[in-house]
């Protein structure tokens, strides 16, 4: 796992960090995402815009990163523990709709409408975590019952935009520190959280065990109960800071902005894409943001080189497809020894 | 169709208990044999092979299941009959073949031997001497664990043992008479429904393996790849799982504990290439050695083994006996579960023979397989069983 330990040789630290990063378990994500990066470039140089290696370029492709990348993280949690959400896209449409509903416009409401928003997503995720673990439906059943629930109450209460977000609010979507954007801050800070979470504490140790095995964990005093109920809230409250971000650019919620933008299956692509296992017990948050970063970079590509819709589509799912044969191929040509 | 399965049902005289709509799932144990059968007289088997069909059988069905074995025989079908219990053999069967360590022993007419020498056929062989020593009087301590009256309706009845520190307490029996039941009771995987349980004097209750933990106590499982180990995670990471979740402190190992993994892997004499390699890769006894460290992180007082050496080398099996001893020795109460007739006499210190889900008597260290056989299989009480 941790890359200076397995390089204990005597060569100089320049050559150790590169033997170091090229050992790290998402090197091959990033070098598929450079390789990517660079023939998006020359290809939308030669045949498209020419628009793509430009500060603004870049950070429109960063800025799309932030949305998606922070359900992911989540998403990463729950896969790492053996479990899954699908509800992740109607709560983003919750967020979007009640922060903004509860501000109506108000800065001095922002407060209030975070706290609300906050809480509704720890909720919601007790609630996936409590199904899938007292009530022992699988996951995939127990978080796609729990979104259409949300969507059901969500699309009865309101059918087009609600309330407005004050100015203040939108900061968080449209301003920044200096060149970084505010949004791009929130990714940061959210996959960073979530690697530490996973690497160093005792409940990312635990998240590993559980996904790998919960008999063994059980056996071995891990109340693995927990650590899933846990990983739904966490995942939850990532799909209510994505919502909180898109609302912050949109200006107002509306009871589509998270189903539209297919969070649920995208946020599992990406992780996928990430080198994360479905069937929990392996991988990592900074996969799952190379896979975010890749579906970003391909997104903007396409735009550059206006393709349609249909044919991005159908190259996505090549390239996801491709990824997991891989990752599969290498897990089996693992060493023996 | 139906009326196809009608008539072999029929002929097995069960066509009024079961229908041929019947869900297999909704029938007894004893039916779902009977469907099989069926099964394999629909395609005209000559040759049916019952592998220990009795194994959850009442009485009574038994009676009648050797009633249908000897209707199938009449008709001139050939019956492969495996089972470890004596008295099905005399009852049923014509010629018996001896099996013992994946060779022939021999094949003979029923009529033409006793119980006993049956007996001596399936275990007489010379006891290897690389056990280490057993336990002197002086090592042995006081009592760690104690169990008075433990019960699981349907699995254990009238459960009673002690072990002390420092001592080895082997269980042999057969298979299905509630060893590895016990081991996962003790443990709390399936905890006892009443029970009396003291450790080292202090009454305490056992409802799940995390409180088995917490109490000292290690269980180092049969099959370590389900139960053992988390095939996809580190030695390291295995290594500490138990610990890891014990302790107050909220954030990893620092550095310190880094070291104790390696001292660990020092303690156990693993050879893996590093500790970041994941267990899946090791072999079988470098395996178990990661299992071991596991207990001996917690520091567990009371270990229990179930077939500590199963698929693994000569050479590690050594390794994993001498490792056992060491920790009797620094004061561990041991529990070992084994099929290995030869590894329960080289390692005991006293024998707990197991019989449909109860321990059916003591025998001391240096007992002899025959008198182990003997109270396994029920066939004779030995003086001054429990």
């Amino acid at each position: 796992m941790s890359a200076a330990t397995t390089s204990p040789g005597r060569a100089g630290l320049p050559a150790r960090m590169v033997r170091g990063i090229a050992a790290a378990p998402a090197a091959p994500v990033y070098l598929v995402l450079v390789i990517l990066f660079l023939i998006s470039w020359v290809a939308v140089g030669i045949v498209g815009s020419g628009q793509f290696l430009t500060v603004q370029n870049v950070t429109s492709i960063l800025v799309r990163s932030v949305a998606l990348g922070v359900v992911a993280a989540g998403q990463t949690i729950v896969i790492i523990a053996g479990s899954l959400d699908l509800s992740v896209a109607y709560l983003v449409s919750v967020t979007a709709v009640m922060a903004s509903f509860i501000m109506q416009g108000e800065a001095d409401r922002m407060v209030l409408a975070t706290g609300v928003v906050l809480f509704i997503g720890v909720v919601v995720g007790l609630v996936n975590g409590l199904i899938i673990t007292k009530l022992r439906v699988n996951a995939f059943i127990a978080t796609l019952g729990v979104g259409l629930i949300l969507r059901g109450i969500l699309n009865a209460s309101f059918n087009n935009f609600a309330g407005r977000v004050p100015p203040e609010y939108q900061a968080l979507g449209y301003d920044g520190l200096g060149p970084i954007p505010y949004s791009v801050v929130l990714l940061v800070v959210v996959v960073a959280a979530t690697w530490y979470l996973l690497r160093y504490t005792r409940f990312g140790h635990h998240l590993y065990a559980v996904g790998g095995s919960q008999e063994v964990s059980r056996l071995s005093g891990v109340r693995s109960d927990r650590v899933v109920i846990t990983a739904h809230i966490l995942c939850s409250v990532a799909a209510v800071l994505t919502g909180i971000f898109l609302v912050s650019r949109l200006r107002a919620g509306a009871p589509w902005v998270g189903t539209d933008g297919a969070y649920d299956l995208e946020s599992i692509a990406a992780v996928v894409l990430g080198g994360t296992a479905l069937a929990g017990g392996k991988g990592g948050v900074l996969g799952t943001l190379a896979g975010v970063l890749i579906l970003a970079v391909l997104d903007n590509a396409f735009n550059g080189l206006q393709i349609n819709a249909f044919a991005k589509d159908v190259i996505r799912g090549v390239i996801l497809i491709a990824a997991v044969a891989l990752y599969v191929a290498r897990a089996r040509r693992a060493p023996a020894r | 169709m139906d009326a196809a399965t009608a008539a072999l049902l029929a002929e097995l005289n069960v066509e009024k208990v079961i229908s041929p709509h019947t869900l297999v799932s909704r029938l007894s144990v004893a039916q779902q044999q009977t469907v099989e059968i069926a099964k394999a007289l629909s395609y005209e088997a000559k040759i049916l092979v019952m592998d220990e069909p009795t194994a959850a059988l009442s009485p009574h069905e038994i009676a009648a299941l050797f009633e249908r074995v000897s209707a199938l025989r009449e008709r001139g079908l050939c019956v492969l009959y495996i089972s470890h219990r004596l008295k099905e053999i005399f009852e049923i069967a014509q010629r018996v073949t001896v099996l013992k360590d994946g060779q022939r022993v021999g094949c003979v007419d029923v009529g033409s031997i006793t119980t006993r020498e049956l007996v001596r056929m399936m275990v007489g062989r010379d006891l290897s001497a690389y056990y280490p020593p057993h336990a002197v009087s002086a090592d042995v301590g006081k009592v760690r664990l104690a169990i008075k009256d433990g019960e699981v309706p349907g699995r254990l009845h009238d459960i009673n043992l002690e072990v002390r520190a420092g001592e080895i307490v082997g269980i042999a029996g057969l298979a299905g008479a509630g060893r590895t039941e016990l081991a996962e009771s003790l443990f709390g995987a399936v905890p006892f429904a009443a029970a009396s349980i003291q450790i080292d004097g202090i009454q305490v209750r056992i409802r799940s393996p995390r409180e088995a933990i917490k109490h000292g106590m290690g269980f180092v499982a049969e099959d370590r790849k389900v139960d053992g180990l988390i095939l996809p995670l580190s030695v390291r990471d295995n290594a500490l799982l138990a610990v890891r979740n014990m302790g107050s402190w909220v954030f990893r190992l620092p550095a310190g504990a880094v070291t104790t993994v390696s001292q660990l892997a020092a303690m156990v004499d693993l050879r893996a290439a590093s500790l970041d390699q994941e267990v899946r890769y090791l072999s079988g006894g470098n395996q178990q050695k990661v299992v071991l460290s596991k207990w001996l992180a917690t520091r567990s007082k009371v270990l229990i083994f179930d077939e500590p050496t199963r698929g693994i080398d000569v050479g590690a099996k050594a390794g994993i006996h001498e490792l056992m001893r060491e920790l009797a020795r620094a004061g561990a109460a041991i529990l070992m579960i084994s099929s290995e007739l030869p590894e329960v006499i080289g390692m005991s210190d006293r024998i707990l023979v197991m019989r449909n889900g109860t321990i059916a008597g003591e025998l001391p260290a240096g007992a002899s397989e025959d008198e182990m056989m003997l109270l396994a299989t029920g066939e004779q009480e030995v003086a001054g069983a429990a």
